[in-house]
């Protein structure tokens, strides 16, 4: 009989796998429900030889299996928990005591290999299960934090965007904790100071987006003797690329506004950000050195209002990022 | 003071013991530092620690049993001229 979506279980392996392919069987799993009805698959690619030349006709006559291929992405409110999880992984080298964690982008010149996570879909149905996938050798792609003015849980919103090595092991054979129980910030719990300016005391900040893209190198990652399953090709290897972050916020215009100011005289600075559930759950992000890229103005409910993407800048002692987090959720490691 | 351990990236290098800090522990993860466990204290020697073991022996020709240290270069010469190990004695 059919199942709804929201039977789906995503489990989130915390503890990196020792490399891309070692099935991670006695991980611990965080169960988190999401906000997008993506239900995944390991997509199994093919080619034909329709085009070949010398079969008579521009039909197919075999079929050939290339690769497998999975791609996902979880989006969800600002629970502190999955904020860390995204983003521990999302920038790589990660440090964990008394309760706090330390996040950093990896270092290129030791490692271009993100941490590997299982990530665990079932997806109960009849009695059993339509979906019961492990996906082995999981990074992450992208992770993207807003924050809006307004009340409620839309007032924060992380996605991930994450890639498989293509590796699957179906059924599990994991079996998943209960649902965790989340802490989510709220942008109304925000300190926020950019460049000098307190935006929060000041009351003009509206929205703005904190994002970590690697652009991993994925068709890379199918190297000879990379491994195959059922016939077709797996990754072997998933690198970072280009790395690419993203900061831009929107807050209201004043006459005393310094972004147009800073962007001329292109003013470095720090920004640190705090979400905050309580004392004990809660994400700070510093960008070591920033300026303004672009300043533009706009409105926002009739009030008029300025735009700014930054440029974070990396510093040679303190790197262009840092993250800490502090939440219930212990032994996410890279 | 909570301190961690970091393993640094040149290949070799020992974990280095740091403390707890942002202003610590960041500029060394931005070079490649990584946390690792504790490295396992040594085991306290059992020399210094616990008392030797030690065996009675029986002398072949009779009369009272002796206490050796249970150490083949202590234990040899006797079992050679014909000791054996006996019950050590009630006391």
């Amino acid at each position: 009989m059919p199942t709804r979506i929201q039977n789906a279980t995503l489990g989130l392996g915390i503890t990196a796998q020792t490399n891309i392919s070692t099935p991670a069987g006695s991980t611990t799993y965080i169960v988190v429900p999401k906000l997008d009805s993506d239900i995944y698959i390991d997509d199994f690619n093919t080619e034909d030889n329709a085009a070949w030349i010398g079969k008579g006709n521009e039909f197919a006559t075999q079929v050939f299996p290339t690769a497998f291929n999975l791609a996902g992405r979880i989006e969800k409110h600002g629970g502190i928990e999955f904020m860390t999880w995204a983003w521990a992984g999302a920038l790589g080298n990660i440090a964990y005591a008394t309760g706090t964690y330390t996040l950093v982008p990896i270092n290129p010149a030791t490692t271009l290999e993100m941490p590997y996570f299982p990530i665990v879909l079932q997806l109960a149905e009849g009695g059993g299960s339509a979906i019961d996938d492990l996906y082995v050798g999981c990074s992450i792609e992208e992770v993207t934090t807003t924050y809006n003015y307004g009340h409620g849980l839309q007032s924060v919103g992380t996605t991930v965007q994450f890639a498989g090595s293509g590796l699957l092991t179906s059924p599990s054979a994991v079996t998943l904790p209960s649902v965790l129980s989340e802490h989510n910030a709220l942008s109304s719990s925000m300190a926020l100071t950019i460049n000098g300016t307190d935006y929060v005391a000041g009351k003009t900040i509206l929205s703005g987006v904190f994002g970590w893209k690697n652009n991993l190198l994925l068709n890379a990652g199918y190297y000879p003797g990379s491994g195959t399953q059922s016939g077709a090709a797996v990754r072997g290897r998933q690198e970072i690329g280009v790395r690419v972050p993203t900061f831009t916020f929107v807050a209201r215009l004043l006459h005393t506004s310094p972004e147009y100011a800073a962007l001329i005289a292109q003013t470095t600075g720090t920004a640190t950000c705090t979400l905050t559930y309580d004392s004990t759950h809660n994400f700070t992000w510093t960008w070591e050195q920033i300026s303004y890229k672009v300043v533009k103005r706009g409105q926002a409910d009739g009030i008029a209002t300025v735009e700014v993407t930054v440029q974070p800048q990396y510093s040679n002692s303190t790197g262009i990022l840092s993250c800490s987090a502090q939440c219930g959720v212990a032994g996410i490691t890279a | 003071m909570t301190t961690i351990w970091l393993q640094p990236p040149a290949p070799g290098s020992d974990p280095i013991e740091v403390e707890y800090t942002r202003e610590k522990i960041v500029p060394l993860m931005v070079q490649g530092h990584r946390q690792v466990p504790a490295p396992a204290k040594p085991a306290p020697s059992s020399a210094t620690t616990a008392e030797p073991k030690t065996i009675w022996l029986q002398p072949p020709a009779g009369g009272p049993a002796i206490e050796v240290e249970a150490v083949p270069d202590i234990l040899t010469p006797y079992m050679n001229q014909g000791y054996r190990e006996v019950p050590a004695p009630k006391a």
